[in-house]
């Protein structure tokens, strides 16, 4: 295990820490007022170390979703690590497989960006991501875990735009996922389905549904659009 | 089933949830060959759920379409999605985005 390589990666890995600080006090507020307790919070970032999915977890929690509608709707949301690890498979090729079963648990958008740039520079370096993965979990953590002890200390602490941390997030990823004109218009049909099925019904499935009809809609789009040039 | 059980449940649902497809493409598909279309179809799920997420909880945030300038959430949106296509920076869109709708609520 060589040192310096694992503390160069915890070096670069300030960035990610530091934009977790908000993002991981949010959540803690948030779980905390949706009804998950200290322990459950800090549990539950130690376990999933997702944003994304965690948000919507506890959110769907607290609107009163099954335990069905609101796991198929984090494997939604996820789908993105199936690429990430997908696109990392080739780096990490020469690492045994439980050396790659332990670097997975860590991609998150901000790790699997970091450590793609890397590999361009220094390959598959086991120790340095161990140092990224690990120190941006370490923030994710103690900043949720701050976040659910002192979150119910301060009184209406929407008043402070904590209701719009959530939503920001998502726009913010979703700014980044919208690499071209295809995947806009994917996400304007996305949008649209889903307004109209919530207001139909409202337990949880509208995200799904539009999600794998917009997606799909998608790949046809693409087809065409292929066809049509060539 | 109590909320207490259902949380527990759901905390170890995420995390085999959020687990596997970390993991399992590494460990495994770097054996294989993925369809093209599949991966492409991959490809659009994140844009598509994000969408699908924002729209009803900007547009209807009392679980009604609300198209107004009442509405904080709509207005709030506004800047968020300038600052997040400006910087792709999450730090700075949740910046703005809280900033707008603390500022809006004091109104």
């Amino acid at each position: 295990m060589s040192k310096a390589s694992f503390f160069a990666g915890a070096k670069k890995a300030i960035p990610i820490m530091l934009g977790y600080t908000p993002l991981g006090l949010a959540f803690g507020v948030i779980a905390r007022e949706k009804g998950l307790d200290v322990l459950q919070t800090v549990l539950m970032s130690l376990t999933s170390f997702s944003g994304s999915g965690q948000f919507i977890a506890v959110g769907m929690i607290g609107a009163g979703a099954s335990i069905p509608a609101i796991l198929l709707t984090n494997l939604l949301v996820n789908m993105r690590y199936l690429l990430f690890s997908a696109s990392m498979a080739p780096h990490v090729r020469r690492l045994p497989s439980w050396v790659q079963s332990v670097l997975a648990f860590g991609i998150t958008d901000e790790t699997f960006t970091l450590n793609m740039v890397e590999f361009d520079r220094r390959g598959a370096d086991r120790d340095f991501m161990l140092g990224v993965n690990l120190f941006a979990h370490l923030s994710w953590i103690a900043n949720s875990a701050i976040g659910a002890a002192v979150g119910n200390l301060i009184p209406d602490i929407n008043r402070y735009g904590v209701n719009f941390a959530l939503p920001a997030m998502f726009i913010a990823l979703l700014a980044m996922q919208v690499k071209d004109r295809t995947a806009f218009w994917v996400a304007i049909l996305a949008g649209l389905i889903s307004l109209a099925i919530y207001t139909v019904t409202r337990n949880g499935s509208h995200i799904i549904i539009a999600t794998v009809i917009a997606a799909t809609i998608g790949v046809i789009l693409c087809h065409c659009r292929r066809k049509s040039t060539s | 089933m109590s909320l207490q059980t259902k949380i527990y449940l759901v905390i170890f649902g995420l995390w085999i949830i959020n687990y596997l497809p970390r993991m399992l493409p590494m460990v495994v598909l770097s054996k294989l060959r993925i369809p093209e279309t599949v991966i492409r179809w991959l490809s659009f799920v994140p844009a598509a759920v994000l969408a699908a997420i924002i729209a009803p909880s900007v547009l209807m945030p009392d679980n009604r379409l609300f198209l107004s300038p009442q509405n904080a959430y709509l207005l709030a949106a506004v800047p968020a999605f300038a600052a997040a296509f400006k910087t792709k920076s999450l730090v700075w869109t949740l910046i703005t985005g809280m900033l707008a709708m603390a500022l809006l609520q004091l109104w």
